[in-house]
């Protein structure tokens, strides 16, 4: 690092005057991390998903285009979905057969992958923003404009349950227990569902504003939340508290040849925990990358490369590294070592 | 060479000078005659041309976009549901005017007329969150808030006064004209 630190407010009130060497001044110079590119999509990279076994990953974008990669080695395997509106969220099983993708057109996709066939599920009002297919591939929730979520099974494509919302608070962010019996969802305050019964068991109230991603550790225990008020919490599930208070800090552009870090915080947009559980990954409009230490939240590297905002993160097994998507078109695939 | 022969030869010397006067002038005649038609074409064109730029573009909407392809700036009528980090947002109504797009496409600022009740506003917005809104309504009541969490600043006018307050932490620091005692009795 070098360069003079500044304090946030005034880096950005010299910033807003028109002097955006100031944000430099007020940050540090920073070197790229080493990454495998993935490239293919034409516009924006809205969300991204490692498929079970850790072989492929799908991602979506605002091309309209739900593609497939070979997430060993990067390459464009083949558009799943494609000819429609942006897409917004993709979402995979933990049993490789299915994904589920939903966007602007209204239109929630249910891509078999074993059978090579795709159906379009319809009929709520707007569009849904949020859309999580179940561990077991059963069930696809989405969050509806009305405020409820929507239950449908994904072999009939009929609806089987309504959890019942707000009126008009509708969220984005959606995410299944391991055991597939609860399903979180969330605006600002997360609530935990039971989906037998339909019932709201649990609320965590902490956020301040829209919660964009949900991600369950790998025994169920924890939840972490990314949020538009630039934190990201992990939620003790048992106790219903609050365990950790992330707020990422350091905004890195790409200007003038060099990478520069500006000392401010941006919304959060994505959590994801590694297979065992230990390591916590974040990213957001600050288009950093950053790895956590789930248990203490002690930052353990910071991954900078993608040259607009990060919206989506997911583990590779076995150590191989992490995979990130971006507004910038590409997804990076980074080695933790 | 005889005399008469001298005559013909010269006759004709004085023929062919004459034809070869008649032939320049036709020549100088055509040229102007072309010139001038060339030049009233140039002419022609021209304000034909002042013409087509002059016309007015009738349009719902102009998006214009980046090299990159992310749209920019957006004029329509109405604009479009809000774009942000990636994710489309319902707008809170119907409305008409010019947006202002970062990088990553996320909506920034707007200056429009809402539909139904017909302000006109213009705002500036944090990623995810507005933060300076000056406004004008109908009859005539103009007001502009900036805020950021528990600090603002509000500026207001209408027929019936002019106000000003200002607030930290969520607390009144300066307000005029001050804010009127309660009401004797009066409960929280």
């Amino acid at each position: 690092m070098s360069g003079t630190k500044r304090s946030p407010a005034t880096a950005l009130l010299l910033a807003g005057l028109g002097l955006l060497a100031t944000a430099r001044c007020g940050g540090w110079a920073v070197a790229e991390e080493a990454c495998d590119v993935w490239e293919g999509h034409t516009g924006g990279v809205t969300d991204l998903v490692v498929l079970s076994g850790g072989e492929q990953a799908a991602s979506c974008g605002l091309d309209g285009t739900v593609k497939l990669w070979d997430a060993r080695s990067g390459r464009f395997v083949k558009d799943l979905v494609s000819g429609g509106g942006e897409i917004f969220a993709v979402s995979a099983d933990a049993v490789g057969r299915r994904i589920a993708a939903t966007g602007y057109d209204g239109r929630i996709w249910i891509v078999d992958l074993k059978k090579n066939s795709k159906r379009a599920l319809s009929g709520f009002r707007g569009w849904s923003a949020g859309v999580a297919l179940s561990p077991d591939s059963r069930r696809v929730a989405a969050w509806s404009m009305d405020g409820d979520i929507w239950i449908y099974d994904a072999d009939s494509g009929g609806r089987v349950k309504t959890l019942k919302g707000q009126p008009k608070k509708w969220g984005m962010a959606l995410a299944w227990s391991p055991d597939g019996k609860t399903l979180a969802a969330a605006r600002s305050v997360i609530s935990l569902w039971d989906v037998e019964s339909g019932k709201a068991v649990k609320t965590l109230e902490g956020h301040q504003d829209f919660v964009r991603a949900l991600a369950f550790s790998p025994e169920g225990k924890r939840l972490a939340s990314a949020s538009m008020d630039k934190s990201v919490k992990v939620w003790n599930l048992f106790e219903g508290k609050e365990t950790l208070a992330l707020k990422p800090e350091g905004f890195a552009f790409y200007a003038d040849e060099e990478w520069v870090t500006a000392p401010i915080r941006l919304p959060a947009t994505a959590a994801a925990f590694s297979a065992d559980g230990k390591s916590l990954a974040t990213a957001g409009a600050d288009r950093i990358v950053r790895l956590w230490d789930a248990e203490t939240g002690i930052l353990k590297k910071e991954f900078k490369g993608h040259r607009r905002t990060v919206t989506a993160v997911a583990f590779l097994p076995d150590g191989r590294g992490l995979v990130s998507s971006s507004l910038d078109h590409t997804i990076r695939a980074w080695k933790m070592d | 060479m005889d005399s008469a022969n001298i005559e013909t030869l010269t006759r004709s010397i004085e023929a062919l000078e004459r034809k070869c006067r008649r032939q320049t002038a036709w020549i100088l005649l055509i040229l102007v005659v072309a010139a001038s038609w060339g030049l009233r074409q140039t002419v022609f064109r021209t304000r034909a041309g002042d013409g087509e730029a002059g016309k007015i573009l009738r349009v719902r909407g102009l998006s214009v976009v980046d090299e990159k392809g992310t749209e920019r700036v957006f004029i329509g009528a109405p604009v479009r549901e809000p774009l942000m980090l990636g994710k489309r947002f319902p707008r809170g109504g119907a409305m008409s005017g010019i947006l202002l797009f970062d990088e990553d496409g996320t909506e920034r600022s707007g200056y429009c007329t809402t539909d139904g009740y017909p302000n006109v506003l213009f705002t500036l917005d944090a990623i995810g969150r507005q933060h300076a809104l000056f406004m004008a309504e109908p009859q005539g009541a103009t007001a502009l808030w900036i805020w950021n969490g528990a600090n603002s600043f509000k500026l207001g006018v209408d027929e019936e006064e002019a106000g000003l307050k200002i607030s930290a932490g969520g607390k009144t620091v300066f307000e005029a004209p001050a804010a009127a005692p309660a009401p004797k009795g009066a409960t929280k």
